[in-house]
This record gives C-alpha cells, structure tokens and sequence, in this order.
C-alpha cells in the first residue's frame, strides 16, 4: 500500500482525519529513513575500520558488539518501514483468489492479530528492558536494556502503522 | 506443540507475512507452556540478531545494490551478450550467463529474476519465444547467482549450522557454475527443438568486440575474485570480506564507472535497509520457534526418526531431500534454512558428510524450492512482473528442474566438486 | 506439621533443564548425567532433569536471565559470568590464583565464597547449587612454539570476554580477542588469530589442536564450573527437593572434578598421537608478568583474603 494516497470522499470530517494521519505516518517514515540509513552505513564503517585495524595488529574488542547492537535497531526500524509499504513477505496464493470483500475482510482479521501480537511484544519488551538486571553487553560496559530497547520501541512503531492500515482499510471497507 | 503449528499453518494461509506468522504461533507456544517466562519471547528476538557472521547478509546485499547503480548490470549483459548471444537460444543463454555473472556481486536470486525479467521477456518475446519457457528460463536460469559467492543462503546456513561462511562461500564455485552449464544445456535442447533464435541471425561477436565487453565489465568482474581471494588467504572472515565488499563496490562505481552519487547512495542504503529488514524480521522471529523446537527436543526425536528408517547415507540423504522438497514447495527458503539446518546437519554429519558438502545441497535445494509451486518467491516474480500464467510456468519449467535434481545427485556422489576449492585452503 | 508446600509435592512434579555449551563427550556433561540420574532417583521422577548440550537453547547470558526471570533452567556457568553481577567472584580466575586443584577446591567450599553466592542468590536471583564442577586448567594452544611470555608478543589469542581473562592474556603479552568458543576453529585456521587459550577437554572437543598444534601448559587460570539455576524456580520447590538437588550437585561436582583430573593425560596422549606438540614450561616467568593483574583489577585486598583462606 502506498504511503500517500488520495482519497475523495463526501466526508470531509473523515478525509481529514484519514490525511492527519498520513502526513504523521509520512514524517515518522522520513525519520526512520534518516536513521536506517545512517546506522547501515555507520556499521558498515565500524565493521570495515576494525577489521582493518585488526589486520595490522590493534584489535578493538567491542567493536563487533556496538556493530551487533547498532545492527538489531536498524533491523526493527526497517520493519517498520517495510511493514507500511506492506512489503513483508507472505504468501497470498490462497487469498488471492477469494473475492475481494472477503479479501479485505481477512486483511482486517489479519492486521488485528499482528496488532495484538505487536501490543505483547511491546509490553514484554519494555518489562525486559527494565528488568534486565544489571546484564551487560559482552564486555563492554554498556547496558543490554539498551538492545533490548531496540525491539519494544520498533513493535510500538509497526503497532501505529498498523493502526494506520486498519483504518484506512476500514474506511475502504465502508465506501 | 500442535497448536503452534495449526496456528502457523493457518496464519499462513490467510496471508500473514511470514515473520508474523513464525512470531505468532512462537508467543502462542509460551502462553500455554506456563514454565517459561513470556519476556523470553523477545530475548529471542533479540538474540536471533545478535551475530556477527550475519552481519555478511546487509553488506552483501548493500553491495550488490550499489554495484547496480554505478551501472553494473548494463556492462554485464554486453558480455553476457558477446559470449552467447549467436548461439540458438540465444537470449536464454543470455539471461542464464547473465545470472552467473551477477552471481558475483549479487547474493539472491530474487532480486536478480526480477531485473532480467523487466529487461529481457520483452526481447524473448519479440523473437518468438514462448513467455512459459522464457519464465522458465528467467526463473530457473537465475538461482546460480544465489550459489555463485556471494551467497546470503549459504550465509545463514554458516549461521545456524556454525560452519565456516568463508568455505561454504568458495564451496559455491564450482556448484554455481555447473548449475549455470546445466541450465544453459537444458535451455539448448529446448531451443533447438522450437527453433528458438536459431536462424542465425545474430552474429557471433568479433574478438575485438568480446575484449572491449570483458574490459568494461573489468572492475565488476574482478569483484568475486577479490571476495574470494581476501577469504581464501584468511585476511579476512566473510563478514569483513563483505564490508569490504561495500567499500570497494562504493570506490568502483564513485570514482572508476563515476556513475555513482551521494543520491545513488543514499538510495541504495535506504533499499538495502529495508531489504535487510525484511530478511531479519524473519530471522529474529524465527528465533522464537527456534528455542520451542529445541525447548521440545524436536530435533533430537526427528533425527532418531530419520535414522530409524535406515542406516544407509545415501538412503537417509534421499530422504532429507524429499523433505527438503515437500518443504521447498510450502515454505519460504530463509525460513527452512533457519529452522531445517538444527535438524538435518548433525544426521548427516554423524553419517559421515562434510558440513560443507551439505551446506551446497541443502543451498540449491533451498533455490530450487523458490521455483516450486504452490510457494515459490522466483515463481511469483516472473510470472507476476511478466503476467504469465503459473500453469505455463510450470510445465515448461519441469525440464530445468529435473536437470536441476541430476545435478543434486551429481553433487551429492561427488564431493569432490564442493570440497575441492575450500580443500585448498588450509 | 508440613508446610503447605511440602503438601503439595505429591502431585506436583518439575522438570529442570540444564543447558550448556559443552559437547556430550565433555566430563562435565556426564557430570550432569549423574545429576540427572540421582535427582530423579531420589525424588521418584518428581523432579525431572533434562540435558540441552550444545547450546541448542541460546547463549549462557540469555539462559542466565531466563533463570533470572523465573523460568525453569539450569546453567553450567563459571566466576567470569557471575562475576558481572557479584564482581568479587572474578578473582576466582584470576591467574596463577592458587597452585594446584586441590587448594581451589578449599577456597570453592570456604565461606568467602559462600558469602559471594549468598549475595547472587539474594539480589540478583540465581541460586548457585555447587560450585565444584573442576574444567581444567587453560594453556595455550598456538600455531607456533611457546617456551617463555616474550613467545606471546603480539600474538591474537581468543579468550572468553570478560576482564580478568582479557587483563590476563594481555599482562603475559598477548592480544586478547574476545570470540565465541564456537568461531575460534575457523578463526584460527582462516588466519583471523593466533591460538586460543582452554582447558585440555575443551581443546580436545572443539578438535583445536587441528589447526594450532602447539599446546603449552601454562595452567594461568583453574577454570571451575558451578551449577546455577534461579532462586524464584529454587524457592518454589519443597524443602527436601531443594536439598537433594543441591546434594545431587556436589556429588556430581566432585564426580566431574575426579574424572577430569584422571582423565588429563588421556587426552594428551590422544592429542599427541595426533601430532599435536604438548609441552611443559617453566611458569615462574609467566606466574611474574602476570602478577600485574591483581592490582590492575584492585584484587590486592580480595586476595589477602583469599591467602588467608588458603592458610598461606
Ligand atoms: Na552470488
Ligand atoms: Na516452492
């Protein structure tokens, strides 16, 4: 589904809700752009230096462990962005062909379940990331809340676009 | 146990991506199994990130991305064209050379069925070639890219199973190239019969011609030699070797093609970004199923299962690959990757196979499940982009993937043919 | 009269799973196979024990939090993990700490350790069931000869991650490279580093006498492992289970710790038949440079403690 779309409709109340909506969804997309793109390349850059310094004979310890962590934020903010551009792989041999009513349908059934799923691990998440109990990130003296961070916060961002979809798809659903 | 997988077969059939249905029926397993806390759930996802070695994945794949822009795919297909394109068939040997040839900078196939289709169905069928054979040949022509090294398959593989990337990679070599040949002899027969470009008509390149190809593509060619070279000489493991995969693909297309700018590049980042996602959103959940098989014992009882039916390699083999071959045509590959190489690696390797030797098998086996139906990623790609019937496909792909199966059991009795080039590394 | 919990252990039945690292060929899995055979014996299945080796369910550090978090696991863990959280315990891999087995065995039992695990127990919820799973002592295993530390310079040799290992290996001139015990094979024969430093059963089962054929018996650290499961799962069992798991424990610690001792040189001699080059040196300059340590660490105090401990 694109990110923008235009909709034409009677109900001016609505469609302006539905476009606050997107231009909100279409500023957290760019910020996640930003940040995907920075991280990427940042641990591209910290893997290619270290391994470099380590070839001459000064190894950094710890290096590959910020590359790890830096590594798990940068896959739960891309999720985020795949999932609003609904470019999460699965498989719509069987959906596909059933009516569209009932296709939408199942969509709807199917977004709620990821949202309620999306809701737990947000909440697991967080108690996680608060109870970890002084671990630490191998050896280096950085908190593994700080990993474990990177999971309850991308969950919270696909459940906001999931929100998005829903609606969307429900206002589709109506008219 | 069985709830899970009702709840997983179910959630995949209505469409449920595939992350969310690994993640769903994983959570559902520690809602009903009280002795396991529930934050464990996301410990899992965490750790199933957590590695190094899978780091090779987003750089390989950012590699390929950039190469791609500064211009890659265009010089390739020159040469593609200038070795094969007089032969009869010869866009088929076109489009499967081609694949070889991004085979060393591209580590999926997918990506690569999806190009060759927007730029060379057209052509196909401007010469008369049936759009089942060309989907075909699009499709099954292009897995030796993900057996070529780079290889992101053969990477998770590494992965999970804990062998090394950098042999699974050089591994690769050999395999990728017969699996090119092969295709290329299927694709022959079938245009020879048809009378698919076989009139002649195009004229064998000059040798000047051929030159000029082979020096355009030079910086893109010399790309697997370099990759292969820095691990074989133990410079570097896989996962740097791939970093400086991206820093040399940035410098070729930056300041050699000059075709790359910051644009280009922030483009490829974010397409990288997001493509690597994907893959790892499947692998963090996976991760969750993961821990419930081994919580479960699963593979401990599937291989006393597997080894109860005979004590002979070859027939214990056989059996895997049919499992790998019901499991090809349900499943997406990353997914039996990560959950069917716990299972069958340490059967086989008690057996007496090298992790290496397996790790090529179950790789094209993984491709070859990518053109099965009724799932099958390359499938959907050339007959989605190029509007061909599922139906066309299949019949006309029957003979590619039963040369593919020879070329299995080829592999499979000479192992000689996977382990020699990583044999040499000591 | 019976408390209600010991009421209830009729018909409530448990089962433990032990997770570690090591291979079934390890002598501290068939350590755990005694445990298991002896918990389930005594408490007629009600308590039952299940061995994941391998590693098969995730890495010490996650396992750890899960005890931690209340679920029902086990981990073979030692003083360099634990020490994250009860800092003191580090020093129990501190090098040349004490000369023989026999004298850490002593200071594993004393109450200074007691004192340590107690804490873990309290505030960091995981309950230590015994602390006398003997490893080996670590050498090193490199690709070229080691006779003194001057041997050491500049090599990259693989440790476990934690600070004393690091300050350890580097004090006797090496570089530390903190890997997984599972990527050192590759790393060692891909070039990535030089040798590694383990105990013999761990060389021996990780086959890194293939690709590093020099081992030299430095014995820098006593590795000890201890059997950890978490207080919430602990506490929730009838007293009696308690106590037989944790007698259970030590019986198998000290099972382990005889088998490994006896089995020493029939791993050297299967390594040596192999073409593996094992040789002894003289510690003493290996025993100074590392000296260094201890006040690196601020460990000057501990060990006082420690001495006195060990009546030295
Ligand atoms: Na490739
Ligand atoms: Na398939």
């Amino acid at each position: 589904m694109p990110i923008v779309r235009a909709y034409h409709h009677n109900d001016p109340n609505g469609k302006g809700k539905i476009d606050k909506m997107q231009r909100f969804a279409r500023m957290v997309d760019k910020i996640e752009s930003f940040l995907s793109i920075w991280l990427l390349g940042i641990i591209v850059l910290l893997v290619f230096f270290s391994s470099l310094l380590r070839y001459i004979g000064f190894p950094i310890n710890g290096a590959d462990t910020i590359a790890e962590t830096l590594f798990v934020w940068l896959i739960y903010i891309g999720a985020d962005q795949v999932l609003r551009k609904d470019r999460h792989l699965g498989v719509d041999f069987f959906t596909q062909r059933l009516p569209v009513r009932i296709r939408n349908f199942i969509s709807i059934v199917v977004l709620l379940v990821m949202l309620a799923f999306l809701v737990l691990v947000t909440y697991f998440g967080m108690s996680l990331t608060l109870a970890n109990n002084g671990r630490i990130l191998g050896d280096l003296p950085i908190s593994y809340s700080f990993v474990a961070m990177a999971i309850p916060i991308g969950t919270f961002l696909m459940c906001l676009t999931i929100i998005v979809r829903i609606l969307v798809l429900i206002w589709d659903f109506k008219n | 146990m069985l709830l899970v997988v009702l709840t997983f077969i179910i959630l995949l059939l209505l469409n449920m991506p595939i992350a969310f249905t690994l993640g769903i029926s994983g959570i559902i397993y520690f809602l009903t199994q009280v002795s396991v806390p529930l934050p464990v759930v996301v410990q899992r996802m965490i750790t199933g990130t957590q590695s190094y070695p899978l780091l090779a994945v987003p750089f390989f794949i950012l590699a390929g991305h950039i190469m791609n822009a500064s211009g890659i795919t265009s010089r390739l297909m020159k040469l593609a064209d200038a070795l094969t394109g007089h032969l009869v068939g010869g866009m088929a040997h076109v489009s499967i050379v081609l694949s070889m040839l991004m085979g060393g900078v591209s580590g999926s196939s997918n990506a690569d069925v999806a190009m060759q289709t927007r730029i060379l169905l057209p052509e196909m069928r401007k010469r008369g070639y049936d759009d089942g054979f060309s989907a075909a040949v699009l499709a099954c022509g292009s897995l030796s890219t993900a057996i070529i090294p780079p290889s992101i398959g053969l990477v998770l593989y590494g992965f999970v199973g804990q062998v090394s990337i950098g042999k699974l990679l050089i591994a690769g070599i050999i395999p990728g190239i017969l699996m090119g040949l092969i295709m290329m002899f299927t694709a022959y027969i079938y245009a020879k019969k048809r009378g698919y470009d076989a009139d002649g008509k195009n004229k064998k390149k000059s040798f000047k011609e051929l030159i000029s190809a082979v020096k355009e593509s030079f910086w893109a060619l010399l790309f697997p030699v370099f990759l292969v070279m820095t691990i074989r000489f133990g410079i570097f493991t896989a996962t740097e070797a791939a970093a400086f995969a991206v820093v040399y693909a940035f410098l070729v297309g930056k300041f050699i093609y000059r075709e790359l700018d910051w644009l280009k590049l922030k483009e490829a980042l974010k397409n990288c970004a997001e493509d690597n996602a994907m893959i790892m959103l499947i692998i963090s959940m996976a991760a969750i199923i993961s821990y419930v098989l081994a919580y479960e014992k699963v593979p401990v009882k599937m291989a006393s299962f597997i080894v109860g039916i005979s004590d002979n390699p070859f027939i214990v083999m056989g059996t895997i690959i049919a499992f790998l071959f019901v499991a090809g045509m349900l499943m997406e590959g990353t997914v039996n990757i990560l959950l069917l190489t716990p299972i069958f690696l340490p059967i086989v390797t008690k057996l007496g196979f090298d992790p290496v030797h397996f790790g090529i098998i179950m790789a094209i086996m993984i491709q070859i499940g990518g053109i099965t139906p009724p799932v099958g990623v390359n499938m959907y790609t050339v007959c989605s982009l190029g509007n061909i019937p599922i139906e066309d496909f299949v019949k006309e792909s029957l003979p590619f993937f039963l040369a593919l199966m020879i070329l299995i059991a080829i592999l499979i009795a000479f192992p000689k043919l996977s382990l020699f080039l990583p044999g040499l590394m000591k | 009269g019976k408390s209600p919990a010991d009421k209830q252990q009729d018909s409530n039945t448990y089962t433990l799973k032990i997770h570690m690292v090591i291979n079934e060929q390890d002598p501290i899995y068939q350590g755990y196979a005694e445990f298991k055979k002896g918990v389930e014996a005594r408490t007629n299945g009600k308590v039952k024990v299940e061995l994941y080796p391998n590693g098969v369910l995730g890495n010490d550090e996650d396992l750890l939090q899960q005890a931690m978090l209340g679920g029902n696991v086990a981990v073979n863990s030692d003083a360099g993990r634990l020490g994250v959280w009860v800092p003191e315990m580090g020093i129990l891999l501190a090098p040349y700490l004490t000369d023989n087995a026999n004298e850490m065995q002593k200071l594993l039992k004393s109450d200074l350790v007691k004192k340590w695990t107690d804490e873990l127990a309290q505030k960091k919820g995981l309950t230590v069931l015994s602390f006398n799973y003997y490893a080996g002592a670590r050498h090193f295993i490199t690709k070229k000869p080691i006779s003194t530390p001057e041997d050491l310079n500049g090599l990259k040799i693989r440790t476990p991650g934690s600070p004393v290992w690091q300050e350890t290996i580097k004090a006797m001139g090496a570089t530390p490279v903190a890997l997984p015990w599972t990527e050192t094979y590759p790393a060692i024969e891909q070039g990535v580093i030089d040798g590694a430093e383990a105990q013999d059963s761990a060389t021996y089962g990780a086959k890194i006498y293939e690709v590093a054929k020099y081992i030299t018996k430095t014995g820098h650290i006593q590795l000890w492992n201890c059997l950890v499961v978490g207080t919430k799962w602990f506490e929730q069992l009838p007293k009696e289970y308690q106590q037989i798991l944790i007698e259970e424990s030590i019986k198998a610690g000290d099972f382990t710790t005889n088998k490994v001792l006896a089995s020493e040189k029939e791993l050297e001699d299967k390594m040596d038949a192999t073409g593996a080059i094992i040789k002894e040196v003289d510690i003493k300059p290996f025993k100074t440079k590392s000296e260094i340590v201890y006040s690196k660490l601020n460990y000057q105090d501990l060990r006082q403690e420690v001495n006195k401990v060990l009546g030295k």
